[in-house]
């Protein structure tokens, strides 16, 4: 039960980061804009 | 202290990251000296526990003082023993190697990474050397988290590459999680080998819900070693990571994975449960003939060295899973040496990678043009790892190969040899293209009309990158020439479990 | 793609329940999980082994304390990859983000500042007497930490983040994170050098005028300590970290 709470609260915590540095650096957080926009070269 | 062996594999990475994270933030130059002390201690502790158990047999070591199952254990026999020390002299060279990228690629977070690749480290030694189910999983998450954290400091393409890592991985963890809860309801222990007799005992092996158990672990071991069919998370993830982040994760990561599929197939279900009673051999050495062809024909396919390299890993992991469900002594003799020897390949060859993409900032594959004039000692270490990935005696590949093969043979898998044959072929393609360019020129034909008035300067990469690269070559001959100890090691082991 | 995920998804729920049938009684006190001798033994023995009343805590800080040390290291992991993640050190981004004057000026609201002040040293508290009555009664490191972190961020929510960071800045953050491990680990070295396993807390008698058991007692609350260092600073770290996209200088 703990190690449900714990590794959940971190791995949620990561995978939060990581989205917003997609929004900074993507403008977006739809797969299909990002994938979008490396496919276009940007 | 002698006796402390097992634990000093793991405290000396662990104690000094948490130590970098106290004091790397102000003290940026105490970092890296500090990794190389701890893993040389490491790499010291993983070799006396290797002799130690070559000596007295297995080793226990109940932490806390507490006998199984009741506290946790390490258990160390021949096999741990083995792929701990591949662990730690891995993350050895690859932390030499890291010194010039990590300021170069990273330059403001030396501290964090430096914290998060000893954790790494160590996450992925507890995983070895641990002797309990679920402590094994805590371990899992830590290496990935960690993992996650050092690719999502790569460049802007690297972060959507680990948005689809921490899905995946997250998924693959849990599926182990389920499964290990699936035993617990049955046996009431945690502690592997206690798992084993508790099934053998009590007469639950053909339990259905020991078969679901069986099936949640092996698909998430499957998702976390990138098996071919849940392998998408793996090639960007480790195409665009920071140069050390993929030369450590690349060739320590997949096969630590094996290993515990190994370890949940033949210690925690046994020699009898997973190949006699259960007895799919036949899909999952298709599914593994699948994983190695399309791997090797997707690495024809990419233009980008190091994705190129990173399809590669995925037909590997065809190998060893397809060797391990040969049920097949020399198959399984095979796929353990292949861990040891696949780990130091897949370095070598992206210890390189970093080097190229180092001196010339292309990921392109025609960045190696004129290299053996420029850089002939880097070239040299290069060619023995394509040779060992292509499988050319006397480095090690040709060996591991040679016992997959012959455990293809004898237990009547041919379709597993020829996959395992054309791979070689396609890999053989794949290299001396590579070979070709570096020599020749990305365009031989074009180059006839104008000479090159000047030839190119010799300029190999620092020191600090390449005596890494060449110790990384010297290790693939010296596996492959000495092989005999190792494969020694890992019979008794295999034997030992059964295996006929 | 969603279609695949479904039939995913359906294939792994059939395949989980698949096996219920052929599972104990729910409750039942002679299942392999209850009636097994790892849980006998538990209840029996916890007491004689370590003096601790409370056996849960006994299972999580000390039979299978290694487990727990690294629980700890998974929530420092996650601190410090976050850091690594979103921290752009030296570029001052403003394209990103609300105005000047919002950020600096704290929110004056008397109803909800006079709460705060009410409420924050109780929560404080509480989350201390959490922390100091794992052994007794449930709770412990973990749960004492997070509610010693929800306070700082309460004070955050309620002014802005400049008001809760100059209370916690960032490298105290870090300090406290990296001390409550190594207070942890540090029981388990001492316990190395003195000359048994790590982590094997009985031998810490010799450093203290207690026996053997009282000493797995006490250090069991020397590592909930610890953990709650650990707790406490990277549940704040995590909050301030995502709420202003590691920029530290804004928040709700």
């Amino acid at each position: 039960m703990l190690t449900a709470i714990v590794v959940g609260v971190s791995t949620l915590g990561v995978g939060l980061a990581v989205t917003q540095k997609l929004y900074r650096e993507f403008g977006s957080i739809e797969e299909n804009e990002i994938l979008e926009k490396i496919t276009s070269g940007k | 202290m002698i006796e402390q062996s097992p634990a000093f594999i793991l405290l000396a990475p662990f104690f000094t990251a948490i130590f970098i994270a106290l004091v790397g933030i102000r003290f940026r130059w105490i970092c890296f000296p500090l990794v190389l002390i701890s893993l040389t201690l490491s790499v010291i502790a993983s070799v006396c526990t290797l002799f130690r158990v070559l000596d007295e047999g297995t080793l226990r070591y109940f932490l806390g003082g507490w006998a199984p199952p009741f506290g946790i254990e390490f258990r160390i026999d021949g096999l741990n023993a083995l792929v701990a020390i591949v662990i730690t002299v891995v993350a050895l060279i690859t932390g030499i190697y890291s010194r010039q990228r990590v300021l170069a690629e990273t330059p403001d977070k030396v501290s964090q990474f430096y914290t998060l690749y000893l954790l790494l480290v160590a996450g992925l030694v507890g995983m070895v050397i641990t002797g309990d189910a679920f402590n094994l999983y805590v371990l899992l998450e830590i290496s990935s988290l960690t993992s996650y954290g050092l690719i999502a400091m790569g460049p802007k393409r690297a972060t959507l590459a680990t948005f689809k890592y921490i899905i995946m991985g997250t998924i693959g963890a849990s599926f182990y999680l389920l499964g290990v809860g699936y035993l617990y309801i049955k046996t009431g222990s945690l502690n592997m080998l206690d798992i084993h007799e508790q099934l053998v005992a009590n007469n639950l092996l053909g339990s259905q819900s020991v078969m679901v158990a069986f099936i949640m672990i092996t698909i998430g071991v499957w998702i976390k070693m990138a098996f071919f069919p849940l392998h998408s998370w793996l090639p960007n993830a480790y195409a665009f990571a920071p140069t050390t982040t993929s030369s450590l994760l690349a060739p320590l990561v997949t096969k630590v994975m094996i290993y515990v599929m190994i370890r949940m197939m033949l210690t925690v279900f046994g020699v009898e449960y997973t190949f006699i009673q259960l007895d799919w051999s036949n899909i999952v050495i298709w599914m593994s003939v699948i994983a190695i062809l399309s791997g090797s024909v997707m690495a024809l396919a990419q233009t980008d060295l190091r994705k190129m390299l990173a399809f590669l890993i995925i037909a590997e992991v065809g190998y060893m899973v397809g060797g391990v469900w040969l049920a097949d002594q020399s198959g399984m003799i095979g796929a353990i040496y292949h861990i040891i020897s696949d780990a130091f390949m897949t370095l070598c060859v992206f210890l390189f990678a970093g080097i190229v993409f180092a001196k010339t900032g292309n990921r392109n594959i025609n960045a190696v043009e004129g290299m053996f004039k420029k850089m002939p000692l880097t070239m040299m270490a290069f060619i023995v790892g394509a040779f060992s990935l292509i499988g050319i005696p006397p480095t090690c590949g040709f060996f591991s190969k040679w016992y997959l093969i012959q455990g293809g043979i004898n237990s009547g898998h041919w379709e597993f040899v020829i996959a395992l044959l054309l791979s070689s072929l396609i890999n053989a393609i794949l290299f001396f293209r590579i070979i070709e360019i570096a020599y020749f020129g990305a365009n031989p034909a074009e180059g006839h009309g104008h000479h090159h008035t000047e030839e190119p300067k010799r300029s190999e990469a620092s020191p600090s990158m390449l005596i890494p690269l060449l110790c990384t070559a010297a290790l693939l001959l010296a596996i492959g020439i000495f092989n005999d100890p190792i494969i020694r090691i890992i019979t008794d082991f295999v034997v030992a479990t059964g295996l006929r | 793609m969603k279609i695949i995920g479904f039939i995913a998804v359906c294939i792994t729920g059939w395949l989980l329940l698949s096996a219920i049938n052929d599972f104990p009684d729910f409750g039942d006190p002679h299942s392999p999980a209850n009636g097994y001798r790892l849980s006998q033994y538990y209840i029996t023995d916890t007491f004689t082994d370590t003096s601790v009343p409370n056996m849960v805590t006994a299972v999580l800080a000390d039979y299978r304390g290694y487990d727990t040390l690294f629980e700890t290291v998974v929530i420092f992991t996650a601190g410090i990859a976050i850091i690594g993640i979103l921290r752009r050190y030296g570029s001052s981004d403003k394209s990103v983000g609300r105005s000047k004057a919002f950020i600096e000026e704290p929110r004056k609201d008397l109803l909800i500042h006079t709460t705060c002040r009410l409420l924050i040293p109780i929560i404080q508290l509480f989350a201390l007497y959490v922390i100091a009555h794992g052994h007794h009664s449930p709770g412990g490191g973990f749960q004492g930490g997070a509610i010693f972190g929800a306070s700082f961020i309460l004070l955050a929510l309620a002014h802005n983040l400049k008001t809760a960071e100059k209370r916690m800045p960032e490298r105290r953050i870090l300090t406290l994170a990296g001390v409550g491990i190594f207070i942890y680990a540090g029981f388990g070295l001492a316990c190395l050098i003195l000359g048994n396993n790590f982590l094997d807390y009985s031998i810490l008698h010799k450093l203290l005028p207690i026996t053997p058991i009282e000493a797995r007692s006490h250090s069991m609350l020397g590592v909930e300590i610890g953990v709650a260092f650990t707790v406490t600073a990277i549940m704040f770290s995590i909050y301030s970290n995502l709420v202003s996209s590691s920029r530290m200088k804004e928040g709700l």
